[in-house]
């Protein structure tokens, strides 16, 4: 039995092609509503947009209705989606027939988190979609409407446009799992390489086969052109990793660079409580064990002649990353979370991150 | 070999003088250096500076009433002619024994107090009528909160948030399968995560009596929730019905360490 259930098909052959002519959200939309009507499918986990605001919430839903305002791949990522699953699914299996529309990286947290012990898979259906990447979430709040407009462009053009985060533009497992070497979702919706007048639904496991079928839908469209296109994008995607990785190594060797990396850091530890695999109940370093006795915090003073506070920045973030690092799935949920300072006087930066480049320190699965 | 830069001066003003440099021109701390000299202009001519946390904008116990030595820095027209520090204490009285210096006996210069305090209030006055209307109800605070990441991180930057695990990250909060099962039956739909209000609201029962109102929990958050603010203005009015301001009086016990039986008795009639 692999992790969702179901049998890997090796090689999807085909594709089930739905024509977008309303646009790709549109059109994708649609099939849900039409597998929530006819009870394909129990409930979907699907991000909304909170009406009134320009805020992406992670909603489960079997109302329609609420599919009104859903985005199967919103500009941001707001809480990464696997962390939702084990929201969902942490005690125990879920009753109803679901499926959860996550980004590639969100499925791979997903797996993680299983095997990790925090979320249960049983009548959980996973639909993954090719992404582009997602606007720096500070980015976005300041100026939503922007935001949109160029995520737009980058759906548009998927050549890794300036406006997603650095980790996004770096991101060569951006599409199905099985083109890319990382574990598998059960339906795959590609969106890369067709032309804009449709979107592709691949089975990727028996259980994505089963809903096309209670769809109707039948994968008989060829993948040659999205395949071709993917491949292309990953290897220039791949291709700026390596350069990337080259260059950021360069910048933050030593410990006086790796060390001014975390200088911003006020322990706030929202990279801990946003991360998706970071799962414990209450982390190590909040618990009282790092809290030290005044006799120690003078003796670490003396031995030292001043002591920073808060104290084990670096100890925290290091042991975090010795126990991350190996399930990293690279999502950028960490650096998203991170507070910024404002500076209000006009003529500055509106913003300023506090500490840029954490996230290329877990460099996830190479 | 190399260049040597040589300034006719002891080496401890010479090093002060260079770093002024460096800051003067913007060389170091990047746009955050131009900030400081406006920063000291506006303290000592008791403004109030636009560019501070909007809470710090809105702060009106800027003198701290309870510490052993004030340094004289609100209103202080002589801050770059000399250092005031002001022996507030017994204690601070003994560790100034000795100390290098002038002693004379005088005031904080309550005029120019006054009229920052009053600043402060005014500023107050606009920061609270700027969220009241949009963001407090159930509808506001459901739009207000819609972006949080439930990250917590307000609760973990915040001073008076003391515990080692907040409830509201405990195993008593999570929900089973069964709970978004019944939501799904009864709404047709849920939230995941749940509960992101309810953490807000129960931390500002927890917090609000309490609140000195120092802006970490706004600083921290990565989605610019106004969360100082509310809470500066849920707690102003809250510490009012117990006639009680967090941190004035260390003699003075907490609101909820007290137990008076017939308090607001007249509640609810």
């Amino acid at each position: 039995m692999t992790a969702t259930e179901s049998i890997k098909i090796e090689k999807p052959p085909k594709g089930a092609s739905i024509p977008a002519k309303k646009g790709i959200k549109k059109a994708i939309l649609g099939i849900f509503k039409k597998a929530l009507e006819t009870e394909s499918l129990d409930a979907l986990i699907i991000p909304v947009k909170v009406p009134e605001t320009e805020s992406y919430a992670w909603v489960l839903l079997k109302d329609t209705a609420l599919l009104e305002n859903a985005d199967p791949l919103p500009p941001v990522m707001t809480i990464q989606g696997g962390k939702v699953l084990s929201d969902l699914t942490k005690h125990g299996k879920i009753n109803k027939n679901i499926a959860a529309v996550l980004r590639p990286c969100e499925t791979r947290a997903a797996v993680e988190l299983f095997k990790l012990k925090q979320l249960h898979f049983e009548n959980i259906s996973l639909i993954s979609i090719d992404c582009p990447g997602a606007i720096p979430l500070s980015e976005y709040l300041a100026e939503p409407e922007k935001s949109e407009k160029s995520f737009g462009n980058v759906l548009d053009k998927w050549d890794g446009d300036d406006s997603v985060r650095e980790i996004c533009k770096t991101c060569y497992r951006f599409s199905l799992p099985t083109l890319t070497n990382a574990p598998a979702s059960d339906l795959h919706i590609g969106l890369s390489g067709n032309t804009k007048d449709d979107v592709v639904l691949i089975p990727v496991t028996s259980k994505g086969e089963k809903i096309l079928e209670k769809l109707d839908l039948k994968p008989e469209s060829s993948l040659q052109k999205w395949e071709t296109k993917i491949k292309e994008i990953k290897k220039i995607k791949s291709q700026r990793r390596k350069e990337f990785n080259h260059d950021f190594k360069t910048n933050i060797s030593g410990p006086e660079k790796f060390t001014a990396v975390f200088d911003g850091c006020i322990n706030c530890h929202n990279c801990q409580s946003v991360c998706p695999i970071c799962y414990c109940q209450q982390c190590y370093f909040d618990s009282a064990t790092t809290k030290l006795s005044s006799e120690d915090y003078f003796r670490r003073a003396k031995e030292r002649g001043a002591l920073r506070f808060p104290l084990d920045t670096m100890l925290f973030h290091l042991g975090r990353m010795s126990h991350m690092a190996l399930s990293c799935v690279s999502c950028g949920a960490c650096e998203d979370g991170l507070p910024h300072v404002h500076f209000r006087i006009s003529g500055l930066q509106p913003r300023r991150r506090a500490d840029p480049a954490s996230i290329q320190l877990y460099p996830g699965n190479k | 070999m190399s260049d040597v830069l040589k300034i006719k001066k002891p080496v401890e003003e010479g090093i002060t003088e260079f770093l002024k440099y460096l800051l003067e021109k913007n060389k170091v701390n990047g746009k955050f250096s131009q900030l400081l000299p406006k920063y000291w202009e506006a303290a000592k001519n008791s403004e109030v500076l636009p560019s501070l946390r909007p809470t710090c904008t809105a702060c009106e116990h800027f003198v701290p009433a309870l510490a052993d030595i004030i340094v004289s820095v609100a209103g202080n027209k002589n801050l770059t002619e000399e250092c005031s520090l002001h022996l507030n204490t017994s204690k601070g009285e003994e560790l100034a024994q000795g100390a290098p210096g002038n002693k004379t006996t005088e005031k904080l210069n309550d005029r120019e107090l006054s009229k920052l305090k009053e600043l402060r209030q005014k500023e107050r006055e606009k920061l609270f009528a700027s969220v009241k209307d949009k963001n407090l109800g159930l509808a506001g605070m459901v739009k207000t909160f819609a972006p949080c990441l439930s990250c917590h991180g307000c609760r973990q930057v915040c001073p008076i948030c003391f515990c080692t695990l907040c409830d509201f990250d405990s195993k008593t909060q999570e929900d089973k399968p069964s709970h978004y099962e019944s939501e799904l039956q009864q709404k047709g739909g849920a939230r995941i995560p749940s509960g992101t209000l309810y953490f807000h609201t129960g931390r500002m029962i927890h917090m609000a009596v309490s609140c000195v109102n120092c802006g970490m929990c706004s600083d921290v958050c990565p989605v610019d929730i106004p969360v100082a603010t509310l809470f500066s203005m849920v707690g102003e009015s809250l510490q009012k019905l117990f006639d009680y301001l967090p941190g004035k009086d260390l003699e003075e016990p907490a609101p909820c360490e007290t137990f008076i039986e017939n308090e607001f008795a007249g509640l609810g009639e």
